[in-house]
């Protein structure tokens, strides 16, 4: 558990700040393409905006946890309550954040490799959520398994990079690199170095704002 | 094979014809867009209902001219296309 146990504690409440920023970004390019998806009614699309709008919603739920359990910390209460009811808020949330990256990212693995059935996209879902939740070491194996998807889906992007040749494609791999390095990062965290959760979240910020950037940038110069 | 064109695409495609051109006639739309002559005539006269495209009539030839609509459409649907494209999905 990060926030708890693996965060610098002058780092504390920062990554809820961060947590916020990541999901308007994620909203807002959720939005975007949920837009193209309205006018030219192509499923594509559909499944990009809904990708998006997961991750900005499981973003909203860990940022939420987050604060819950601050709050929960600095509360005059007895601390074998307190301890309690830290311990059920850190579950639901974290919970709702893994489920909802892992149906992102797996939308972006079906959209990458061009997975139309739905027996199969849900077979993933349904394995690689309840792999992490059910598992003894449920954070390390949710990191792992974003990283592995992340690694199916960067590719994509390279050979859709080379293909194209523009700034607009080489930023959607370069963030998607740092979203991935960010996953890494949280990996290393096991290894008792908390500073690899302060990397963690400002690479997985990074990665973000450069999917927001060549947003704005094709909004405003197209 | 070449993906089949949906509605949007078809619009998009008359769009940037008309765009190109400044002033173009049916014929040369239908040479452009590959679309049957009864297809082509439906869409045009969508898009002039929609106030996307304006119709002249010069000594008996009908022309084709893009309307502010159309152009405002043109615009900001590339700008949109161009963000979900860099994708590449």
């Amino acid at each position: 558990m990060p926030v708890l146990v693996s965060s610098p504690d002058w780092f504390l409440g920062f990554d809820s700040i961060l947590e916020f920023i990541t999901t308007v970004i994620a909203f807002f390019i959720g939005y975007y393409s949920y837009k193209v998806f309205r006018i030219n009614n192509e499923r594509k699309y559909f499944y990009l905006g809904f990708s998006f709008f997961a991750i900005a919603l499981s973003f909203l739920s860990k940022a939420l946890t987050n604060i819950a359990i601050y709050l929960e910390l600095i509360r005059k209460v007895d601390i074998s309550v307190k301890l309690l009811d830290i311990n059920f808020m850190y579950k639901i949330g974290f919970i709702v954040h893994i489920a909802l990256i892992l149906i992102a990212y797996i939308t972006l693995v079906a959209l990458s490799l061009k997975i139309k059935d739905m027996r199969v996209i849900s077979l993933f879902v349904v394995t690689a959520v309840l792999a992490t939740i059910i598992g003894s070491s449920s954070l390390l194996l949710f990191q792992v398994i974003s990283l592995i998807f992340l690694l199916y889906v960067i590719p994509y992007f390279y050979r859709n990079y080379t293909n194209n040749k523009n700034a607009n494609s080489l930023i959607v791999l370069i963030s998607f690199l740092l979203i991935a390095l960010s996953h890494l990062f949280y990996i290393l965290l096991f290894t008792g170095a908390n500073v690899f959760y302060v990397y963690g979240s400002v690479a997985q910020l990074l990665g973000y704002i450069g999917l927001l950037t060549n947003l704005v940038w094709c909004l405003k110069y197209g | 094979m070449a993906e089949r064109r949906n509605k949007v695409q078809i619009i998009t495609d008359i769009l940037e014809v008309v765009n190109s051109r400044g002033k173009i006639k049916t014929t040369h739309i239908l040479y452009k867009s590959n679309l049957s002559h009864q297809k082509l005539k439906q869409l045009l006269q969508e898009l002039t209902e929609r106030e996307m495209i304006t119709e002249e009539k010069e000594r008996g030839t009908r022309y084709y001219k893009i309307a502010e609509n159309g152009l405002k459409f043109l615009t900001e649907y590339k700008k949109l296309r161009k963000f979900t494209d860099s994708f590449g999905f």
